[in-house]
């Protein structure tokens, strides 16, 4: 409640969701598989989102940005600077996602294209959303491959999808979404086919984004670790429900719900030095 | 003595790069001069940074890709010499479990069905209720409903779209499993299910493991021994607790140290 109130009048708030159910038409019947999920984020913070396999993350970020399947359908509303995600005509959505709103998709082949140089990929997001001339627009792709740390990035550019490590293809995708300067990133389960030192590096890109562009950042990970370092507030879900949501700190310190204290001890022991 | 299974010499796998006419040919060194080999019931963990050479290896070892230079000998034969009725009963005993959870799935087919296929291929006597019954008992193996039998792999989750890989990987209970980062996109205790899982079938049919991970913590409660790769090349092996406990090389040194920790910093 309290964090209701605080939000209200927040001139940082980003991303305010509330209520947001998200059901499916299966041959078994209607499913509701996100119910009545209630979060925000403001400029420049990090919510982390945890949960079981099959909770729902993904479901409620792909309802927010318009991505649910033809067989999906979600209630409730995402207001995101202002305006509801969700009831907004397909062109006003346009206007904001992949440009204000980058999503890091949990699967790299959803938005890389398989025939398509990486540098090509990269530079015509710029281009179309920012209107850059080529030459501008690969410059600023290599200047994001950078970012990512990604070696050898003027071979890269030449490289194909296909040609790229797991490992690699995430960091592609990560590159995607900071082609346009956005404002939110939504990031699904980013680091999962990374080292841990490559780990730590992304995740350090991700405090960098925070604290010196002021993105706003919702991060879905299995990972309470990865979660740890970089979320400010962290959101549990377990079939479809937030059951529990508040400061990182306080919910991994001293979990309230069942499932959560479940979750923490499911870390081995050795990794908690 | 401990029985070899598998023994690679000095494999390699080289990709040209070849850009532009005039520019000099240049190879990406994917796999450069690795040897190992690997024992019944063992659980052999590979680790290494990103683009290292961990999912070339497996696909070289299987001979999905063809390898640049190097040997491969399984089940004491070198696999060059395999005629094509041993490759497909090597096909049988010898499974992967891919990295990509997605791209490793036919989106034209149903989940029960892409579990059943390799039963059918290999099974050709047994009934219909027989396989489907036994897709179902494995999904519950790995923790899916069964709700999810008809649908497509668009239609569900990530770490669901993992867990149908690895029962489709396990349904003609493989003697020896492959698996590159197969647990990465699951959840804590459904991590610690497949892994339990894994653990009976070792148990129980003397299962042989290589197991790609990042994830430490997982390589160091399952594994018996350890490669950890760079560049493509093996920098350190050895017993798995050894080599935590007393890293040589300065790589292994920062992998073992940048795990992050679950207790928040305040
Ligand atoms: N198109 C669809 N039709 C029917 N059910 C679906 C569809 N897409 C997803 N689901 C179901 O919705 C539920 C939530 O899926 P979601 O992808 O949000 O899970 P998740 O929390 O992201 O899990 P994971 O960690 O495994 O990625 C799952 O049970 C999934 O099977
Ligand atoms: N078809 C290809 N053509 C050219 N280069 C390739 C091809 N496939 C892989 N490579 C390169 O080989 C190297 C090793 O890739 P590999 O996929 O084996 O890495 P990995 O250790 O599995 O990494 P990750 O942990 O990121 O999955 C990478 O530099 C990659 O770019
Ligand atoms: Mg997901
Ligand atoms: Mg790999």
């Amino acid at each position: 409640m309290q964090l209701t109130q605080k939000n209200i009048n927040n001139s940082n708030l980003l991303l305010k969701v509330n209520n947001l159910s998200v059901f499916f038409n299966t041959p078994e019947g209607n499913i509701q598989v996100v119910k009545d999920a209630n979060f925000s984020l403001n400029k420049g913070e990090c919510l982390g989102v945890v949960g079981e396999s099959g909770s729902g993350k993904t479901q409620t970020f792909f309802s927010i940005t318009g991505l649910l399947s033809s067989n999906g359908y979600c209630k409730g509303s995402a207001i995101f600077k202002g305006f509801d995600l969700i009831t907004s005509s397909e062109e006003e959505k346009r206007r904001y996602l992949g440009k204000s709103i980058g999503f890091i998709f949990q699967d790299p082949m959803t938005s890389l294209t398989p025939h398509m140089k990486i540098g090509k990929q990269l530079s015509e997001i710029a281009i179309f959303h920012e209107k850059l001339s080529s030459k501008l627009a690969m410059e600023r792709s290599l200047e994001v491959l950078d970012i990512v740390k990604m070696p050898k990035s003027r071979d890269l550019i030449n490289s194909y999808p296909h040609e790229l490590s797991g490992g690699m293809k995430q960091r592609i995708m990560i590159a995607i979404s900071l082609m346009c300067r956005p404002e939110l990133i939504i990031a699904d389960e980013p680091t999962t086919a990374l080292d841990v030192t490559t780990q730590s590096e992304i995740l350090s890109i991700f405090n960098d984004l925070k604290s010196n562009m002021n993105i706003g950042i919702i991060l879905i990970s299995h990972n309470i670790g990865v979660i740890a370092e970089t979320s400010d507030n962290v959101a549990v879900m377990k079939n479809g429900l937030i059951v529990e949501n508040g400061s990182t700190f306080n919910v991994l310190t001293n979990p309230k719900d069942e499932y959560t204290k479940h979750l923490l001890s499911c870390i081995p022991p050795w990794l908690e030095k | 003595m401990k029985k070899e299974i598998l023994n690679v010499q000095n494999l390699k796998l080289h990709y040209p790069i070849s850009r532009g006419f005039f520019v000099k040919r240049n190879f990406i060194k994917a796999v450069d001069g690795v040897s190992f080999s690997l024992f019944v019931g063992e659980t052999l963990g590979i680790v290494g940074e990103s683009g290292s050479g961990k999912s070339s290896i497996c696909r070289l070892i299987l001979s999905l890709i063809p390898k640049t230079s190097g040997n491969i000998k399984w089940f004491g034969k070198d696999f060059n010499l395999y005629k094509k009725k041993e490759i497909k009963s090597f096909r049988k005993k010898v499974q992967i479990i891919f990295q990509d959870p997605y791209g490793s799935l036919d989106p034209r087919m149903t989940i029960g069905s892409i579990i059943k296929e390799p039963l059918g291929i290999f099974n050709k006597n047994l009934s219909k209720n027989e396989s489907t019954e036994r897709v179902i008992a494995l999904m519950s193996d790995v923790g899916l409903s069964s709700d999810l039998y008809n649908r497509y792999p668009h239609e569900i989750s990530g770490g669901q779209c993992q867990r149908v890989g690895i029962a489709r990987a396990l349904i003609n209970k493989p003697s020896v499993l492959v698996c590159d980062e197969p647990v990465s996109a699951l959840d804590l205790s459904i991590q610690a299910q497949i892994l339990d899982l894994l653990d009976v079938l070792k148990h129980k049919y003397n299962l042989t493991l290589i197991f790609v991970s990042h994830d430490l913590s997982v390589v160091k409660a399952i594994c018996d021994n350890v490669i950890v790769l760079k560049s493509g090349k093996i920098i350190e092996n050895g017993i798995t607790s050894d080599l935590f406990k007393n890293p040589k090389d300065p790589y292994t040194k920062k992998l073992i140290s940048s795990v992050p920790s679950p207790i928040p910093a305040r």
